[in-house]
């Protein structure tokens, strides 16, 4: 049996080191950027046999780095399916990505970016913790504005001056808590019956600033203008990847300060919860552009996955956890999924808007079908995984201590579906207005039939394997 | 024979009557009233109003952002 500790030493090296070398390839030479490409394919693939290698080799929490890192099954499992998310994403860009100038750069910040996420998914130092998520927020910055368009350039710099905000209410909030815990471990040894009111602010800002990633609201301002206008795939990596860090966060620093809230972190996490999913549903319901419309969806999902953080420190805490890792299942699939679906028809010529789609289902069977699966899934229609996870885990999670909640959530489902069927309705039931064809070996069609096939068929039963490995 | 002609002469008329009032009830006031018009006007309304929040100007953004934190740490700290 291999060391955990040496797998994921061996990851860090493989992310970080090809990472940095990458841009070194010349630019301008077709055939260099599609070196650039195989190499960041590779170290992925490998990346993500070495992560399952972890998953498997894990048991109990294994210390790493002088303790600065913390390595269990649970953020193992959350590595391992980001890193089949970058791995996706790297395979559907080849079409596309590589006719840029930028396609090292990209790859570069995408390898890096990984490599960030995984120190903040295993993260038990503070210190450790502000490089990884310096290493993320730069390296998606940069990567959100890559493609050098207006509407690219506007979201980078609406995404790097919100995140600028909430990275420094991040170093104030973990100053705040680390001063009074004594320790720049996130393993909090302190007596949460005597909390004043700065380690109650400091909570509260790291709540917020791990919120921003989130895209929660009133956090989330910069997620739409982001999503809804920069390139597709790169909005893929984003929402499917980095967006880890948010829930990293939540899960290795805020909720082991739940006792610093007490009775009140149900209700907080639950108004944040509500906030979320009604704002994105309610949003989404008015959006004619389908990419805008998902970026809404996003924020919806993490109103969702919030109930579970809700009931985390309750007496549901196993279920709460298995719920919000499979609804990230879902999401990470999902998100992924659409998104790609939606280069590949961008680049197809195609208009994203409602009218745009209009038809497709006749002229891009598959990926239509991949698309309409996807957004089925995100709805909770059975049996496909979203489902089971949205429904019989987050839901079911807080039917005890907060039904309200899991009320508000079903309901939140129920308008969703306004607008989900809407694009289904689009793509099926109008008739074409431009003339199209598929080809089924471009990656993107590809990438988009794998995340919707895993959607069936974990739907239909094997999520139980994630379940009992986490 | 009474009972048959009573039955056969009032019933079948009733019943109809019954269900054309009540589809129409049940068509045309919940759902197309109720659902349709009122609950989905409701909805688009209040989402119409929220979108507004979303305005592209990124001091707007940061605005909502603090106000956010504010009420938050007003809320846990001083009133619960």
């Amino acid at each position: 049996m291999i060391e955990p500790t040496l797998i994921l030493k061996s990851i860090l090296i493989l992310l970080s080191v090809p990472g940095l070398l990458v841009p070194l390839l010349d630019h301008r030479r077709e055939s260099r950027r599609k070196l650039g490409f195989s190499i960041c394919v590779l170290c992925l693939l490998t990346t993500l046999t070495l992560s399952a290698q972890l998953l498997l080799n894990l048991s109990g929490s294994v210390y790493a780095f002088n303790d600065s890192l913390r390595l269990d099954a649970y953020s193992a499992y959350l590595a391992m399916l980001v890193t089949f998310g970058a791995l996706l994403v790297a395979i559907a860009s080849y079409s596309e990505m590589v006719q840029w100038t930028t396609a090292l750069s990209s790859y570069s910040l995408m390898m890096l970016a990984l490599a960030g996420v995984y120190v903040m998914l295993f993260v038990n130092d503070a210190s450790v913790l502000l490089g990884a998520w310096a290493l993320v927020a730069v390296a998606s910055y940069v990567l959100a504005g890559i493609k050098k368009d207006l509407s690219s350039t506007q979201g980078a710099a609406k995404y790097g001056i919100m995140g600028a905000a909430s990275s420094s209410l991040l170093v104030y909030g973990l100053a705040l808590v680390l001063g009074i815990a004594g320790s720049s471990q996130l393993v909090f040894n302190m007596d949460f019956t005597a909390v004043n009111e700065i380690l109650f602010l400091g909570t509260i800002l790291l709540i917020s600033a791990f919120g921003f990633k989130l895209g929660v609201f009133p956090f989330h301002g910069w997620l739409p203008d982001v999503y809804g206008g920069i390139h597709p795939l790169l909005v893929s990596y984003i929402a499917g990847v980095v967006k880890m860090v948010g829930i990293a966060g939540l899960l290795r620093v805020v909720v082991p300060l739940h006792g610093v809230l007490g009775d009140s972190w149900l209700l907080t996490m639950a108004v944040f919860s509500l906030a979320t999913m009604t704002f994105g549903n309610l949003v989404a319901l008015l959006q004619k552009d389908v990419q805008r419309m998902m970026a809404y969806s996003s924020i919806a999902h993490a109103g969702y996955i919030l109930i579970g953080f809700s009931v985390i420190a309750g007496p549901e805490s196993e279920v709460a956890y298995q719920g919000i890792a499979l609804h990230l299942t879902t999401y990470v699939l999902a998100k992924i999924g659409i998104f790609v679906s939606l280069a590949y028809m961008a680049r197809k010529g195609l208009d994203l808007s409602l009218e745009g789609l209009s038809g497709v289902g006749r002229k891009m069977p598959a990926i239509s079908a991949s698309l309409s699966t996807l957004v089925l899934s995100l709805m909770g229609f059975p049996p496909l995984l979203g489902f089971w996870s949205k429904f019989m885990y987050l839901f079911l999670s807080a039917t005890d201590l907060a039904p309200w909640l899991a009320l508000a959530g079903v309901l939140n489902s129920g308008i969703s579906v306004g607008y989900y069927a809407q694009v289904i309705r689009y793509i099926y039931f109008r008739k074409p207005v431009e003339e199209i064809e598929e080809k089924k070996a471009d990656p993107e069609v590809l990438v988009a039939i794998i995340t919707a096939l895993l959607t069936i068929i974990l739907g239909l039963g094997p999520f139980s394997l994630i379940l009992s490995i986490i | 024979m009474v009972v048959d002609g009573f039955y056969h002469k009032f019933i079948p008329g009733i019943m109809s009557l019954a269900s054309i009032l009540g589809f129409k009830w049940v068509e045309t006031d919940i759902v197309d009233d109720g659902y349709h018009k009122r609950f989905v006007r409701v909805l688009t309304g209040i989402g119409g109003e929220l979108r507004r929040l979303q305005t592209g100007k990124v001091n707007h953004y940061l605005i909502l952002f603090f106000a956010g934190l504010g009420i938050l740490a007003y809320f846990l700290i001083w009133v619960v």
